[in-house]
């Protein structure tokens, strides 16, 4: 295979969609827009008609202006999951340069670094990732050409030494101390895109590849190699994104959202790539990026003002693709590649917290709307991005707008008079053009989920995966009611966001909470969700007492506001979830017939967590008073790496005599986190730890070492 | 059977020599040394290193004494399995820094596995196996660097971001004007819906 020599420049000249493809693209995203204008103009259009018929005045100009941004929306999904049926049924899913399968060969591979930035994670989880990838690559006999990289922002000093002894556990075990490596930075300077910008300006230059993971990503050996491969046969590419499907799932919510994002995501991802075609997008993880031109052109700017409007860009992977296509790089989506996956969160309050940032993220996305230097398509996806969470706000204010124009209308005392509308031809009713509008407010939002059965129930194997077509369709109802009692919880959530944030109040770079089996207590629920029962209950209340129908006909958005606690304790349940799943219902491919990774995975996991139990105590305190974890740790702080701009100051040696004293807890966590940082304090802590006599120990200490028992041995780093 | 007080230093009280010894027990089998008896004779000669020490009288509580001679005994067979000669180990200086390397050095070589448990604080000769492993031992937490930068050309974002960016900091600067732009802005909403309604 003939290497290109790596280069910041893309092959050929300038932007790489030209000539024929570039005419194609152009035919395909002309067909694309002929088609949302068509829906998105007929819906609206009809829509006004019905307002005109009974009089457009005030309030239901601002309607009209509402229903048609939030139409487009829909419309926009509707199209896309059309054409990508189409593509899929007609195989013409394919862009004009397909990123088809690779050549089968046993060469070696350009040197890949595989990445997990993370940032107080779950230990066992991530390194079982670990673990599993590092079999599965070994399965396929090319695993010499990767290096795993632990890029550790964790805070938490009992975290922090969780990670080095887990990672030495793991890549002992797995013979793969040179191959799986794990570095710490003790200043999370630009978040997670900080993080791996500090990867690549030490360690990119040895690497042509880097595949991004997140802390719950995971993919196989065999799937790496093959995107290896792919961006091998595709110089032109920059960054090639996999569609990861999500796995692990227990919770009823989350079950849900695993089964949509299985069921939903290829028609989704076929639509997206028939216009986008070498204009894709990046998610930020599972996705291969050629380093070269990623360190050339991704360096993320500084937006103007300051947070959470503007400043540092808090999403950085849509800007990250946007730069590579700016000079010239192809971002594209190997989406029918399969054995990549990801994890979704556990409930509905785990997901706001993401959603939340994903909010303030794409809202920053704002001031790059108009800089020509981007391509329009990239510009397309911030919109799209920004719709997303300011559709909320917009819907909450069409609802709000449709009671004040039924309150108007009651105090009025007028009756209802309508003049005919604008086809004569047709000659609707008032109630026959409601029902009209109604049933296409219906067909497009729900014609994706209809569109996506057919398209498994036309394939055999798919249908076979997912346990059959009855079972199947009887998950998409139930996983569309699931959506219809979501919306509304959503809609009040995101429109909280997006006026926290125009008002300044931005979210920290938090933890994030990925365990899969844990089910919400009432009162975190209550606590969570009671300001939205009180707007539900008040809202039912104004509906009923003004206009009973009225009423009636809003209960589908006010009753699971005014159940949000109970939806929000039931969406979470674990019990339920595995019941779901042993009856078949929301079952994904993973689940019925589980990847040798994920099994590898499960196993790891459970067999690292045996090992952190034999932590006694705090994980800080064994890098203290644990002679091979005090080495391991006092070790890893004389990497080259530490070494560079990182580097603190000494603590002081008081510092010791008070941890020693008066117990960790007497130290702030910066003090800890500091006292870890310098590995010549660690050294001396733990000589002069030993040589204290109980009396002037603090007692968690003098506990540490009464656990050294004969036979009780924690064997933390060593094998069994 | 001796008495108790025969054995513990003159000016010790026999709680001080017993904190002593379940320290020196605790300290060797966090090294990992896992056979009893190897236990008890090791703890043993430390205790003795340890009176000898004391005798001349306690001027050092007995648990730092007692830790002190196990670390020496330690760093003595560190050293001496790790090869290192007298003149280096004053070149290293810091003996915390020895006894990390000896540590490491065990950790790498998985001492102590079941297959070299007995060697460890054993006097020589040791296996050849055993030494060569040891003393090859290093931790490669990371790759050597490969330094490079990350870069972008600048981004023009345009008219609209540049005077909104240049409007916003205006108000940040001026506080009134922010404060009156946005009552400005609830009063515009608010007289918006009035008309609306009407």
């Amino acid at each position: 295979m003939a290497h290109d020599p790596p280069t910041s420049q893309p092959p050929g000249n300038g932007p790489a969609a030209k000539g024929n493809g570039a005419s194609r693209t152009a035919a395909r995203r002309a067909a694309f827009l002929c088609v949302f204008l068509f829906v998105w103009g007929g819906g609206t259009l009809l829509f006004a008609d019905f307002l005109w018929r009974t009089g457009l005045y005030g309030l239901k100009y601002g309607i009209l202006a509402l229903q048609a941004l939030l139409f487009a929306l829909i419309a926009f999904v509707f199209c896309t999951v059309l054409f990508g049926f189409l593509a899929i049924r007609l195989g013409r899913s394919a862009p004009e340069k397909p990123v088809g399968p690779s050549l089968a060969t046993s060469s070696p591979l350009a040197p890949t670094a595989v990445v997990f930035p993370i940032h107080d994670e779950d230990v066992a989880g991530v390194l079982a990732r670990v673990e599993a990838i590092w079999r599965s690559l070994q399965r396929t006999g090319l695993e010499n050409g990767f290096h795993i990289f632990l890029l550790s922002d964790s805070l938490e000093p009992a975290r922090w030494i969780e990670e080095e002894i887990v990672w030495f556990h793991v890549a002992r075990r797995l013979r793969a101390v040179g191959h799986v490596h794990y570095r710490h930075r003790p200043v999370n300077t630009g978040m997670k895109a900080g993080n791996l910008t500090d990867f690549l300006e030490h360690w990119g230059r040895a690497y042509r590849y880097m595949i991004v993971l997140d802390a719950d990503s995971l993919m196989s050996g065999g799937r790496m190699v093959e995107l290896v491969r792919r961006m091998e046969e595709h110089p032109e590419i920059g960054i090639l994104q996999t569609v990861p499907g999500a796995i692990r799932a227990r919770s009823v919510y989350a079950r849900a959202q695993q089964f949509v994002i299985r069921l939903y995501g290829p028609l989704v991802t076929a639509g997206m790539d028939f216009w986008q075609a070498g204009d894709a997008f990046y998610f930020g993880h599972n996705a291969i990026v050629r380093v070269q031109p990623f360190m050339a052109h991704c360096r993320l700017p500084r937006l103007p003002w300051r947070e959470p409007l503007g400043g540092q860009i808090f999403s950085h992977d849509f800007v990250e693709a946007a730069l590579m296509r700016r000079a010239g790089w192809e971002v594209r989506v190997a989406r029918e590649l399969d054995g990549s996956y990801e994890e979704t969160p556990a409930n509905m309050v785990e997901s706001l917290r993401r959603h939340r940032r994903w909010c303030q993220g794409s809202l920053q996305h704002f001031w790059l709307l108009f800089s020509r230097e981007l391509p329009l398509v990239s510009r397309t996806h911030f919109l799209l991005g920004i719709l997303t969470y300011i559709s909320s706000p917009l819907w909450l204010l069409f609802l709000i707008f449709s009671t004040l124009v039924v309150v108007q209308f009651k105090n009025a005392g007028l009756t209802f008079v309508a003049t005919s509308g604008f086809t004569p031809l047709a000659n609707f009713s008032l109630a026959a053009h409601g029902a009209l509008l109604y049933g296409l407010c219906l067909l497009l939002l729900f014609t994706p989920r209809a569109l996506s059965l057919a398209d498994l129930l036309c394939n055999p194997m798919r249908r076979h995966l997912f346990r059959g077509g009855v079972r199947t369709t009887a998950s998409v109802v139930l996983g569309s009611l699931f959506s219809v009692l979501e919306a509304p919880l959503f809609m009040l959530w995101h429109s909280f966001f997006v006026m926290a944030m125009l008002f300044g109040k931005g979210v920290a770079w938090g933890v994030q909470n990925r365990a899969q089996d844990q089910s919400l207590a009432w009162q975190a629920a209550a606590r969570s969700h009671g300001w939205m029962t009180l707007i539900g209950v008040a809202w039912t209340a104004l509906a009923l007492a003004v206009d009973p129908h009225f009423g009636y006909s809003m209960l589908p958005v006010l009753a699971p506001l005014i159940l949000s606690i109970p939806l929000n304790v039931f969406f979470s349940s674990v019990p339920v979830g595995d019941r779901l799943r042993r009856a078949g219902l929301l079952q994904t491919p993973e689940e019925t017939n589980p990847p040798q990774e994920i099994r590898d995975f499960e196993a790891a996991e459970k067999r690292i967590r045996g090992r952190l139990d034999r932590i006694n105590g705090n994980a800080f305190l064994q890098a203290i008073v644990e002679p091979y974890v005090n080495a391991l740790h006092g070790e890893l702080q004389r990497q080259p790496y530490a070494t560079d701009e990182y580097r603190r100051p000494p603590v002081d040696e008081r510092l010791v005599r008070q941890l020693l004293r008066e117990g960790s807890g007497a130290l702030s966590r910066a003090q800890l986190f500091d006292l870890l940082l310098d590995g010549a304090a660690c050294r001396k802590a733990y000589l002069q730890l030993w040589r204290t006599p109980d009396a002037e120990l603090a007692p968690e200490w003098c506990a540490a070492i009464a656990a050294y028992a004969p036979n009780r041995q924690p064997a933390l780093l060593r094998e069994d | 059977m001796a008495r108790i007080n025969d054995v513990i230093p003159a000016g010790l009280t026999a709680e001080e020599w017993d904190a002593a010894y379940r320290r020196v027990w605790a300290y060797l089998t966090a090294l990992g040394v896992r056979h009893e008896f190897q236990l008890h004779l090791l703890v043993q000669q430390v205790m003795e290193r340890c009176a000898v020490r004391l005798s001349a009288g306690p001027a050092q509580h007995a648990v730092q004494v007692a830790t002190d001679e196990t670390e020496r005994l330690v760093l003595d067979w560190f050293q001496a399995v790790l090869g290192i000669a007298p003149s280096d180990v004053a070149a290293i200086g810091d003996p915390a820094q020895l006894s990390l390397r000896g540590r490491l050095a065990m950790l790498l070589a998985d001492m102590p596995a079941p297959e070299h448990n007995g060697i460890f604080l054993s006097d020589p000769p040791w296996p050849e196996a055993f030494v060569r492993l040891v003393r090859a031992s290093y931790v490669e937490a990371v790759p050597a660097l490969r330094l490079g930068q990350v870069t972008s050309p600048p981004l023009a974002l345009g008219l609209v971001p540049q005077l909104a960016d240049r409007a916003l900091r205006t108000m940040d600067r001026l506080r009134w004007l922010r404060v009156l732009l946005l009552w400005g802005l609830f009063a515009a909403f608010f007289g918006f819906v009035f008309w609306l309604t009407r």
